[in-house]
């Protein structure tokens, strides 16, 4: 090469690199502002929830920066064991009543004609868009002694007395469900809607009944919705806290009440952040396992 | 030099592994309706976005008004491009749309008002000054479209098979308008088509494109008579091929083996012998030995009839070679010749109507003669 | 698709009233003449009257406001940048990225609270507003960030190659045509986070400063102390409010669907 192509050559690359550095600039300042504020107000809240996890706590409640499994090991408490179990067994009946009480409005929503399938969810949506505290309060009104239910079924004199329908685990459950159940219909719509028609005429075609069309057909197609709605279900009706003290009375505790405890009231936030940690773990895994399931089913 | 508006020099595009355009050279000249022509997938789009500056050659240089811009920017060059599916701006109205490149500009406002109105009288839009895209048809937004791109006067106007979404009358009427427009204002255009009538009916010169390949360039006359390449043959109009090879090759005339019949070509090109190549004979300028009185002087082959098909004025009819090549011949519907399927017949056809071509990819070429 | 039968109907009829009785039996309550809930005694007011002069609800709902305002300011600002960056630029890890900011929306309310106040704890942030619009805008700005993105990648190119085509450099072609094309979905996705920030609960309760009650963290604070007829008018007003914006979002969508 003579010198005028090496000049050549040079001049290009610095082109080249200042270029590059005009590209990235750009997209930092675009994209930097998100990415930035994902990192410092998320990422590292929850490395630093990780770390306290793995700390202590001194008598005045404050965090003592040395490791420690004591969070860990309150886990292993009895009381809270029983806490933690009795959760994820309420959130999985919690959940397996939704999807029993969703399914079929999702079901005849995706089969209506296209008129009738946008009123349908248009009129789902208005609950939706009610926040979950205020629904919890409606329940609280009709369950209460004085409330709806009460009064009709005194009325009709079927009771003499009031029952006491509010602060139960009953009126905790129902109110789960209650909340959870707009959650559910929409992920199931959804992928009830991308049903082939015709898949189900070959069904039948081929000699199936309504009941065997929708266990051998239709409801191994939609497992993938109900896998999504689970995952808005189960794992947020885990932390629900404000559920149970309003409808419980404060008798009943879930997993979320003792986390919030912990950083409120009882001031054990090594507790609280293992509590967090495990919980997220199994969240994780049941996200996981979700994909995992669905993508076979779409196969 | 000012003779010559645009010139591209061995232009190549790649993406990832696969050639778009494979080392064109083209010159077009100011002033003239130049149409790439061709299926899609051959290259004729990528060519003309290079030229826009949406895509930059891979290698290869482009001339636009002499001066070397494959590095420059769209936004910098001086050629503006009419849209396949029009890209109107749908928050801004008719008016705007026209006149956004002249803001750009920052040109005074007496200035853009005149250029703007006169625009919209010219592509008569005068009631919809202020009504958004959204609420024109496709005709209308098409020439909205085309009155963007010209009110900035530029050197070049590039079309990007501009009428592809309109239906078959409106197509018929926008080309013709096209066409005036182009001679009443004198500027460049380049068009791009794979409908080979459209081409046919507008353009100045046609530039066949095939698998990122020019494979001719000639105008409307030439393309249609003369065809160079088997491509080019049988893509304008339609065309039959017999499959040969030159066995002799002298001033006049060309002689090619047909499966064992020797016909001829007349002020053909000339191909060396042994070169593989085509015949190409128009399906109207094939006639049935038995009706012809002196058939001296022209090529013949025996063919197997298979059947005809009556389109009103004309009679289609189907044959097939020995070797089985499929033969149309239309024939204007006089006199009813009348065959039975299966029956051999001779068929022939004049030396001087017919042509020899060759694929563009299969032949070294040692030619002399035209292009 | 055919017509529901007979039976399906039932269904639909009893799962729409499952869900919207206790909603319209508490609206219809918050009109009561009565407090106590047995029988119907009249219509009224007064409830509602009687709300306006609460000084803590009104503080309530004015931090509400500035709140939520703010969150949703500062999220439609930065996922709409963001969402331009996705749009103009190609480079490796943009799936990745784009998961990535998504993660926030999906993790549990009360964990992103409850790392947040580590956070603040550890880096000696007072509790505040401030605190509060930080952790809003980490769980809204990525819902203003998908809409807009999704807004754009439905954008036809060849209009950002006309403009460019016309004389527009990088920046002109944002300002001039990506941008006003954007407003609505900016609009609808703003709206949509201001209802998420409203509404919410688990986070803002362990982030809030002691003078900083939200109008939701009100609700909940008097809902454990029982019934009141006027928290029955509050929660009618505020289902009127969120129930108006979702609609509003809704007419804009069918709106930007139909042109």
């Amino acid at each position: 090469m003579n010198v005028e192509e090496i000049k050549g050559n040079q001049a290009e690359r610095r082109k080249e690199k200042k270029d590059q550095a005009g590209f990235w600039s750009s997209v930092l300042m675009t994209i930097g502002p998100m990415g930035l504020w994902t990192i410092l107000f998320f990422v590292f809240p929850f490395i630093y929830i990780i770390l306290v996890s793995f700390c202590t706590r001194d008598q005045f409640g404050n965090v003592v920066y040395e490791f420690s499994l004591a969070g860990y090991q309150m886990l292993t408490r009895q009381m809270y064991f029983t806490v933690i179990y009795q959760t994820i067994i309420r959130s999985a009946i919690v959940t397996f009543f939704v999807i029993l009480l969703a399914y079929p409005y999702a079901y005849l929503a995706s089969q209506a004609n296209k008129k009738i399938q946008s009123m349908m969810m248009i009129i789902i949506m208005v609950p939706f868009w009610t926040s979950s505290l205020l629904r919890v309060y409606a329940i609280m009104n009709i369950t209460s002694k004085n409330g709806m239910i009460n009064s009709l079924l005194m009325y009709a004199g079927i009771i003499k007395e009031p029952l006491q329908i509010l602060y139960t685990d009953a009126a905790v459950n129902f109110g789960m469900i209650y909340c959870a159940l707009p959650m559910m219909v929409m992920p199931l719509y959804t992928s009830l809607q991308k049903l082939d028609p015709s898949v189900l005429e070959a069904g039948r075609d081929l000699g199936a009944n309504s009941f065997e069309l929708f266990l051998k057909v239709i409801f191994p197609l939609s497992i993938p919705g109900i896998m999504g709605g689970v995952v808005l279900v189960f794992i947020p009706s885990m932390f629900n806290f404000f559920v149970v003290d309003a409808l419980g009375g404060g008798k009943l505790i879930i997993i979320g009440n003792v986390i919030s405890n912990q950083f409120s009231t009882t001031r054990n936030w090594p507790f609280g952040a293992a509590l967090s940690v495990v919980i997220m773990i199994l969240s994780t895994v049941i996200i996981y396992l979700n994909n995992r399931l669905s993508m076979k089913a779409e196969r | 030099m000012e003779e010559n508006m645009i010139q591209l020099s061995n232009v190549t595009k790649t993406f990832n592994n696969m050639t778009a355009v494979n080392s064109i050279n083209l010159t077009v000249k100011k002033g003239e309706f130049l149409t790439f022509l061709g299926p899609s997938g051959c290259g004729k789009t990528t060519t003309l976005r290079m030229i826009a500056g949406f895509e930059e050659p891979t290698s290869g240089t482009i001339e636009i008004a002499g001066k070397s811009c494959e590095k420059l920017p769209a936004n910098k060059r001086d050629v503006n491009t009419v849209f396949q599916n029009y890209a109107l701006f749908p928050h801004l109205s008719i008016w705007d749309n026209i006149a956004f490149g002249l803001k750009l500009k920052k040109l005074p406002k007496a200035e853009i008002k005149e250029k703007v109105e006169r625009m919209i009288t010219m592509i008569k839009l005068e009631e919809h000054l202020n009504k958004k895209p959204y609420q024109l048809s496709g005709g209308q937004k098409q020439r909205v479209a085309i009155a963007r791109s010209l009110v900035n006067e530029p050197k070049v106007l590039l079309l990007d098979e501009p009428l592809g979404a309109l239906d078959l009358k409106l197509r018929k009427e926008m080309q013709l308008e096209l066409k005036h427009l182009q001679s009443e204002l004198g500027i460049t255009f380049v068009y791009v088509t794979h409908d080979q009538e459209e081409a046919l009916t507008i353009s100045d010169r046609i530039v066949i494109m095939y698998n990122g390949n020019i494979e001719q360039i000639g105008n409307a006359e030439d393309i249609y008579e003369r065809p160079r390449t088997k491509f080019a043959a049988d893509f304008i109009g339609e065309t039959n091929l017999l499959c040969g090879k030159v066995v002799e090759s002298n001033l006049d005339s060309c002689k090619i083996d047909v499966n064992g019949t020797i016909v001829a070509s007349e002020g053909s090109r000339k191909y060396i012998k042994g070169s593989p190549v085509y015949m190409s004979i128009r399906p109207e300028n094939i006639h049935f030995a038995d009706s012809l009185e002196d058939a001296s002087d022209y090529n013949s082959l025996d063919v197997i009839y298979d059947e005809v098909i009556y389109i009103g004025n004309m009679r289609r009819h189907l044959l097939h070679t020995p070797n089985g090549d499929c033969i149309k011949v239309t024939r204007v519907s006089r006199k009813a010749e009348h065959f039975d399927r299966g029956q051999h017949v001779k068929i022939c056809w004049s030396k001087g109507r017919c042509i020899l071509v060759h694929n563009e990819s299969e032949v070294n070429l040692n030619e002399r003669g035209r292009n | 698709m055919k017509k529901i039968s007979p039976l399906g109907m039932m269904y639909v009829l009893f799962f729409l009233t499952l869900l919207y009785m206790p909603i319209i039996i508490m609206v219809a309550y918050s009109f009561n003449n009565s407090e106590l809930d047995i029988g119907w005694s009249g219509f009224t007011l007064d409830w509602y009257a009687k709300l306006l002069e609460q000084s803590d609800i009104k503080r309530a709902a004015l931090n509400s406001l500035i709140v939520s305002g703010s969150s949703t300011g500062i999220s439609i600002l930065m996922g709409a940048f963001a969402a331009i960056g996705f749009h103009q630029f190609e480079f490796k890890g943009k799936n990745a990225l784009d998961s990535f900011f998504f993660v926030p929306t999906i993790v549990p309310a009360m964990l992103l609270g409850v790392s947040l106040l580590s956070l603040y704890e550890i880096m000696g942030i007072q509790l505040g507003k401030v605190t509060i619009i930080i952790a809003h805008v980490t769980f809204c700005a990525p819902v203003c960030f998908n809409t807009i993105r999704v807004a754009l990648n439905g954008f036809d190119k060849s209009i950002e190659e006309a403009a460019v085509d016309l004389g527009c450099n990088h920046l002109q072609t944002i300002t001039k045509v990506l941008l006003p094309n954007l407003v609505p979905a900016m609009l609808a996705s703003g709206l949509l986070a201001f209802t998420f920030s409203f509404q919410d609960v688990l986070t803002t309760f362990f982030v809030a400063g002691p003078k900083d009650e939200t109008i939701s963290m009100y609700i909940f604070g008097q809902m454990k102390s029982g019934m009141k007829p006027t928290l029955n008018a509050l929660s009618t007003l505020i289902i009127l409010f969120t129930v108006g914006i979702g609609s509003i979002v809704q007419v804009l969508e069918n709106r930007s669907a139909s042109q």
